[in-house]
């Protein structure tokens, strides 16, 4: 264990978990706890799901593994994440079929595909007919763009 | 024999057109995700939840069951042709399924795929038919106490028995509860966790959850991880009718499989993949042919195969008699039932026999359909496989944010997709178990509530928890779940 090489984005998680249930336990401190007749006010399960991440957290910077060999690739990820970033913003502004077709086109990149027009096509074609069947044959409202009406 | 008269009055109603059509959409749908890996039955229920909110909910359910029993039948053909699996519960199947493919006996391996699910699904079936009557029989008995127990039950097992690690089981099942508590106590009015966002008040969608920890989450890892970018598709070689010594190999072990998913699937002990991996080890100990293990054995896939499917069946039992899920996607199931106002348990029995009956009912004719399929047709599903996994993903993530967008018609909830997909992403890296996350957010609101209930009617003396005994002997259970993975260590290096 002390030969090989520290597994700083496993501790990291850890350290993730830690913060994650120290908020936890703030945002249940702030919560003001009226006397219950059940003794089970609105706290109690914060406090345990707080201390569950703080004592999983630790254990698992503990327990580190050592670093696993595998390479892994960024920019996959973060083309997909934008992606589906922009989705958030251009949803209503663009509208479904054009956010999506944004979306498909990403990921697809991330994934290693460097056939862009036909990811371009794929993607609209794809996203158009979603459109169209989920909003004239299942009725349900999609965003058709704000801009454009 | 009230059950079998029951039941007959579910076949009356399951083999009218409308539902045989139901059936027939839920199983292809379900073979058409189990297929395509990056995309499981859980998912695909969440995604088709705003849509069936139209729907008739005995119309709804039959193709939710169908769907859920043809998803394992589909991902056997993906862990054997692609050794990557289409679901969890087909995990082991790729070791000794792919092998067999490779050495040109990929077409007996999904014929005994097909074959032993089919047997575990009728079995399976059948017990369901005579167990889940006895389960509502004692659920009857059952009393905010008892309730709060067996949840925490299912916590404890899922998170010990999901996953290479306790504690990594733990904290899926923590984010989870967390995740459940968002919004307003209903009991004090008090807001949790909302961070000053209106939009959290009103609870996180299961359906934005689960979305992002199974579809984004799933697409990130492949998209970072340069082994599973790189798969190799084998063709279907050899006669799909398998060989005299072929069946004289696999009739055991589709039985022996049957037997251990069943009572896996039913017990709070998460869902189809244990089941499969105990079938896998003990095929591969039972052997006569124990050479063949790790050069493609017959046994290896037909155990396995059929373990998953009868451990379906065994899913429903708690879920439909008791309202508890023990997996993913039966946590799906139960906000499906309270999407209609309906409660599983034994007032769904009750209230809405025919509809429990005819959804039983529909799951035989949906298993038969599923042979069918399969079989012959299984030279068809093949080429689902050949779509390149760049426009794969793509297209799961176009139809994720649409079924998202659905709920709410809400972008907000696009950004909740966003955060719990880098979550997925994460839970995925570093090898923490998802189910445990989805188990929680669905049942920790409802042990809350049920504590406090119990706690209510026994005037805020605590011991009510250990003085009941069914409840004692639950938690006595949850407990052991806990402790005992300490004196099995690292059953990870063993599989």
């Amino acid at each position: 264990m002390t030969t090989q090489k520290r597994n700083w984005p496993e501790i990291l998680t850890g350290l993730g978990l830690v913060v994650a249930g120290l908020v936890m336990a703030w945002q249940a401190s702030t919560i003001k706890v009226i006397a219950l007749y059940a003794k089970v006010g609105p706290a109690a399960f914060l406090w345990f799901v707080a201390t569950t991440l703080i004592i999983c957290g630790a254990v698992v910077i503990w327990r580190a593994p050592p670093q696993n060999s595998e390479p892994s690739y960024f920019s996959g990820p973060v083309a997909i994440l934008l992606g589906l970033f922009q989705t958030i913003f251009l949803f209503d502004p663009l509208g479904f079929i054009i956010s999506c077709t944004i979306l498909f086109f990403l990921t697809a990149w991330g994934l290693g595909s460097r056939a862009h027009l036909r990811n371009f096509v794929i993607g609209f074609a794809l996203s158009a007919l979603a459109f169209s069947v989920f909003r004239y044959a299942l009725d349900l409202r999609l965003p058709a763009g704000a801009l454009f009406q | 024999m009230n059950a079998f008269l029951q039941l007959m009055d579910g076949f009356a109603g399951a083999l009218s057109i409308e539902n045989l059509g139901w059936s027939l959409l839920g199983v292809t749908l379900g073979t058409f995700i189990g297929i395509l890996p990056g995309i499981g039955p859980a998912l695909t229920i969440a995604l088709l939840l705003p849509v069936t909110a139209h729907l008739e909910p005995t119309s709804a359910f039959i193709m939710f069951g169908g769907l859920y029993y043809g998803a394992m039948y589909g991902s056997s053909t993906t862990s054997i042709l692609l050794n990557t699996p289409g679901e969890s519960g087909s995990i082991i199947t790729a070791i000794e399924g792919n092998l067999m493919a490779r050495n040109g006996r990929g077409a007996s391996a999904l014929a005994t795929a097909a074959i032993g699910s089919f047997v575990a699904g009728l079995i399976g079936t059948l017990l369901l038919t005579f167990f889940a009557p006895v389960v509502v029989k004692l659920a009857i008995k059952f009393g905010p106490a008892e309730y709060f127990s067996l949840m925490v039950l299912a916590f404890t097992t899922s998170s010990a028995l999901l996953g290479s690690k306790i504690y990594k089981g733990l904290t899926s099942l923590a984010f989870g509860i967390a995740l459940g508590l968002v919004g307003i106590d209903e009991l004090t009015g008090q807001a949790r966790l909302t961070f000053g966002f209106p939009q959290l008040l009103d609870q996180i969608d299961i359906v934005v959850v689960a979305v992002g920890l199974f579809a984004v989450g799933e697409a990130l890892h492949v998209a970072a991880t340069p082994s599973l970018r790189n798969v190799t598709i084998e063709t279907v070689k050899g006669s799909i009718w398998m060989t005299r010594e072929e069946w004289r190999r696999s009739w055991k072990p589709w039985l022996r499989g049957t037997a251990l998913g069943f009572p896996f699937g039913a017990l709070p002990a998460g869902g189809t993949e244990i089941p499969t991996f105990l079938s896998y080890f003990l095929e591969r100990r039972l052997s006569k042919h124990k050479h063949e293990f790790g050069k493609g054995a017959i046994e290896g896939v037909a155990g396995p195969e059929a373990a998953n499917n009868s451990a379906v069946a065994g899913v429903l039992v708690p879920l439909l008699a008791l309202g508890l899920p023990t997996s993913a996607t039966a946590a799906i199931l139960l906000v499906a039932f309270q999407q209609y106002g309906l409660q599983p348990g034994p007032q769904l029995f009750q209230a809405s026999g025919p509809l429990v009956w005819t959804l039983i009912a529909s799951l035989f004719i949906g298993n038969t359909m599923l042979l069918v399929l399969n079989l012959p047709l299984v030279g068809l599903w093949v080429r689902l496989l050949s779509i390149p996994q760049p426009l794969l993903y793509g297209g799961i993530l176009v139809f994720s944010t649409l079924g998202v967008y659905s709920v709410n018609r809400s972008t907000f909830d696009l950004g909740l997709l966003f955060l719990t997909g880098i979550l997925g992403f994460i839970m995925r890296r570093f090898d923490f178990p998802v189910a445990p996350c989805i188990i929680g957010l669905i049942l920790g609101p409802m042990a809350e509530q049920n504590l406090r209930r119990a706690l209510a009617i026994s005037q805020g003396d605590w011991t009510v928890l250990l003085t009941q005994p069914l409840s004692l002997v639950l938690l006595i259970f949850a407990a052991l779940m806990l402790v005992l993975p300490l004196f099995w260590k690292d059953r990870s290096a063993e599989a």
